[in-house]
């Protein structure tokens, strides 16, 4: 009796233990990702009311269609955004293209181009070519007071969606160079710093010691009319003194310059993670296979941090492509964007409705993006 | 108008102690508090001296801050804001009043109303009764720095389309004040009451300007330090900008013009509504009281160089005599006629307006 009583307890205790540990789980992820949630989701759901009319925001029914909402559903503000054909501009020739359209192929190349190489020979043409594509309406020389592109989409019916590829543009363009930028400081600071590395990781991130409005404001200091870069041009008579460069301040240059003096020490961290837990057995093999230090360099340290590389790209661009503080403080009136209108929607135009519409497109974008490059990070070993 | 939001030179002094003005009453009575709450525009909770009287007898009241006409309307249908008194300029009170946000005043329990242009009352009378009081009015008109160039003439087109003035000049960034400018420059009837074709054409226009526009400012402040560092040579500006810059020490010796444009210059009462929820109805009376008295009025003039809507001799014996010529503030059947000056009224078509904003902005 007393075995048979011994076996039947086992499982009791296993069940309790389990019980416990599911408790334990849930009290730690609980808290956290329930507030996250709510915070995510209830809003979220109700910026789609808004933007099919379910919900508007006078406090009467006539008081909203005095303002000009919509005060039942109807996907009329989704059709405005998404109908109108857009052009691609290439070197002064356009071609309409629908907007659907463009989304396809634009997921497409960003597929073909981050796992390309999986189609064997075939990736060595696919991976480059895709990668041309999908770059070359965005990338921009932000010299002067606008972006300057070689090619590039705008819409003529939908200032909206005009403004929305300007954004991407901006972030794209600050993200690579923010990426160009880190990406030597990360190196030295994981292959070249000894033991010393990590005070120089907090002097990288010294400025965000400091709040980011002070730093955007510092800018105007050093940009304006009068400021330091146009003073150094006077004193050494590059300039006239009544002859300022003025797209210094308050241009579409401004807010790339902001931007990524913001955000380069961001990038350089998961850059930097990548590179140091990269396995330095590996570089001593290639070494002694007989690769040089570049050809090393190439075949094995680059592949190796291309996931922390894409994580870092895209720790930038998904903030910035709705950023709007920047542009607002030292873009002027050229260096508005898709994040501004968003902005304007829910503040000065009292328009919640054509706001939570901008919203809801830019959130898909981004999970759209997400979704498509954490497959790489996964398959890459990058999330971990 | 709307969105006054920078420190004047006044007030800069005294924003720092000054939280709601409690100081400004004076004494150990200025911790008193009250429970009125009053939702108010940043501008004027820089300096409240006077309204001394009523906080030294009923405490200080609350003071919410009120940023531009058109995000506090939302803002305030959206449930988000409660108030006793609010200050929406008139032009919005017909839309405070639809989305139930207001309540009719009854001007006989304001004593001092007695001395209020009566001329200016028709923007806050909607179905007859009276929703809006005006309290306070000025113009909106670009001030140019003629040390540094002169105009070919007096008007918002030959500024917008200087050559010379390339990303020299800023303009508030408020949706409607921008497109009636476009819509002056086409030479429109009446600014207030443009057809979706001149909206779209003032569009047009101010499209076509924006290599002069350096700017859109969003506060007062911005566009002063831009003004004074020679940043821009040109902004719209209000009264008290134009008051605040000839005073600041590194404009002396430096002429500057607050021009009268041949087009019109822009122009707006303000005026204070009553909560629909008001939880302090008989103390909000007791403060319009205060509004309306010589030395509420008085200090309208002398510290924010703006138009009160009550100017009577009394006030006007205190206010200071350059301001009182320059912007007329003792004419004021003259001070607001058109076409010198376009007056803001209610725009059923508001969003019209806002909307080729928009497209201003992207282009």
């Amino acid at each position: 009796m007393a075995e048979i009583a011994a076996a039947t307890s086992v499982p009791e205790p296993r069940a309790l233990r389990r019980l416990r540990s599911a408790a334990g789980t849930l009290g730690m992820l609980l808290p956290g990702t329930g507030w996250l949630l709510l915070f995510f989701l209830v809003p979220l759901y109700y910026v789609f009311l808004f933007s099919t009319g379910l919900r508007w925001q006078g406090v009467t029914k006539a008081a909203a269609v005095v303002n000009g909402e919509l005060t039942s559903f109807s996907w009329s503000l989704w059709g405005g955004l998404l109908g109108p054909d857009v052009s691609l501009n290439v070197l002064g020739a356009s071609v309409a293209l629908p907007l659907w359209a463009v989304g396809v192929v634009e997921v497409a190349l960003l597929a073909l181009t981050l796992f390309g190489a999986r189609l064997g020979s075939w990736g060595r043409f696919v991976v480059p070519a895709s990668l041309v594509l999908l770059v070359l309406p965005y990338l921009a020389l932000p010299l002067g007071e606008s972006l300057h592109r070689i090619a590039g989409f705008t819409s003529a019916d939908n200032p909206s969606m005009s403004l929305f590829f300007r954004s991407v543009s901006m972030s794209f363009t600050v993200s690579l160079a923010a990426v160009v930028l880190a990406f030597p400081i990360a190196y030295f600071l994981a292959f070249c710093m000894g033991t010393s590395k990590y005070r120089w990781i907090v002097i990288v991130i010294a400025p965000f010691l400091t709040s980011y409005l002070l730093r955007v404001l510092a800018f105007k200091v050093i940009l304006t009319d009068q400021g330091l870069v146009n003073t150094l041009l006077f004193d050494t008579g590059l300039r006239s003194r009544d002859n300022p460069v003025d797209w210094l301040l308050y241009s579409q240059f401004t807010v790339f310059v902001v931007l990524l003096y913001a955000w380069v020490p961001f990038v350089a961290l998961p850059i930097f993670v990548a590179l140091e837990n990269q396995d330095r057995r590996l570089l001593e093999a290639a070494t002694d296979l007989g690769a040089s230090r570049l050809l090393a360099f190439r075949r094995v340290t680059l592949p190796l941090a291309a996931p922390g590389i894409v994580a870092a790209f895209l720790f930038i661009f998904i903030p910035t492509i709705g950023e709007f503080v920047t542009p607002q403080l030292v873009g002027g009136s050229r260096g508005y964007l898709y994040g501004s209108a968003i902005a304007d929607d829910f503040g000065q135009n009292n328009d919640w409705q054509s706001g939570a519409v901008l919203a809801l497109f830019l959130i898909g974008v981004v999970v759209v993006l997400t979704a498509t490059t954490s497959r790489f990070l996964r398959a890459t070993g990058g999330g971990s | 108008m709307i969105a006054p939001g920078g420190l004047t030179r006044r007030g800069f002094l005294a924003a720092s102690g000054l939280t709601f003005a409690g100081l400004a009453a004076g004494g150990a009575l200025a911790a008193k508090k009250s429970p009125l709450v009053v939702y108010d525009w940043a501008y004027y909770q820089k300096d409240y001296k006077g309204f001394a009287k009523f906080f030294q007898t009923y405490g200080v009241p609350t003071y919410v801050t009120f940023n531009t006409d058109q995000a506090e309307l939302a803002k305030a249908a959206s449930g988000a804001v409660q108030f006793d008194l609010t200050h929406p300029c008139i032009a919005y009170i017909p839309d405070w009043k639809d989305a139930g946000l207001i309540q009719a005043i009854d001007t006989t329990r304001i004593p001092n109303f007695k001395g209020v242009d009566k001329s200016l009352l028709g923007p806050g009378v909607v179905g007859g009764k009276v929703y809006g009081i005006p309290w306070d009015w000025g113009y909106s008109t670009p001030m140019y720095r003629a040390d540094k160039f002169k105009p070919k003439e007096q008007s918002w087109e030959s500024l917008l389309f200087d050559k010379r003035l390339r990303n020299k000049i800023t303009l508030y960034d408020e949706g409607v004040a921008i497109i009636k400018i476009g819509g002056l420059i086409n030479g429109v009837d009446d600014p207030n009451a443009m057809s979706q074709a001149d909206i779209d054409k003032a569009a047009a226009t101010m499209i076509k300007a924006k290599p002069n526009i350096a700017s859109f400012w969003q506060s007062e402040t911005q566009a002063m330090q831009d003004f004074i560092s020679g940043k821009v040579w040109v902004t719209y500006a209000w009264p008290d900008t134009f008051a605040q810059v000839i005073a600041n020490k590194a404009m002396k010796g430096k002429p500057v013009v607050y021009m009268q444009p041949k087009e019109g210059m822009l122009a707006w009462i303000c005026s204070f509504a009553m909560g629909a929820k008001a939880k302090n109805v008989d103390l909000a009376y007791k403060y319009l009281d205060v509004a309306y008295s010589t030395p509420a009025m008085e200090f309208l003039v002398n510290v924010f160089y703006t138009g009160g809507s009550a100017m009577t001799k009394a006030v006007l014996a205190k206010s200071d005599p350059k301001f009182v010529k320059q912007f007329r503030l003792n004419d004021l059947q003259h001070a607001l006629k058109p076409p010198r000056v376009w007056l803001e009224r209610h725009l059923p078509n508001r969003v019209a307006y806002l909307k080729a904003y928009q497209k201003v902005k992207s282009a």
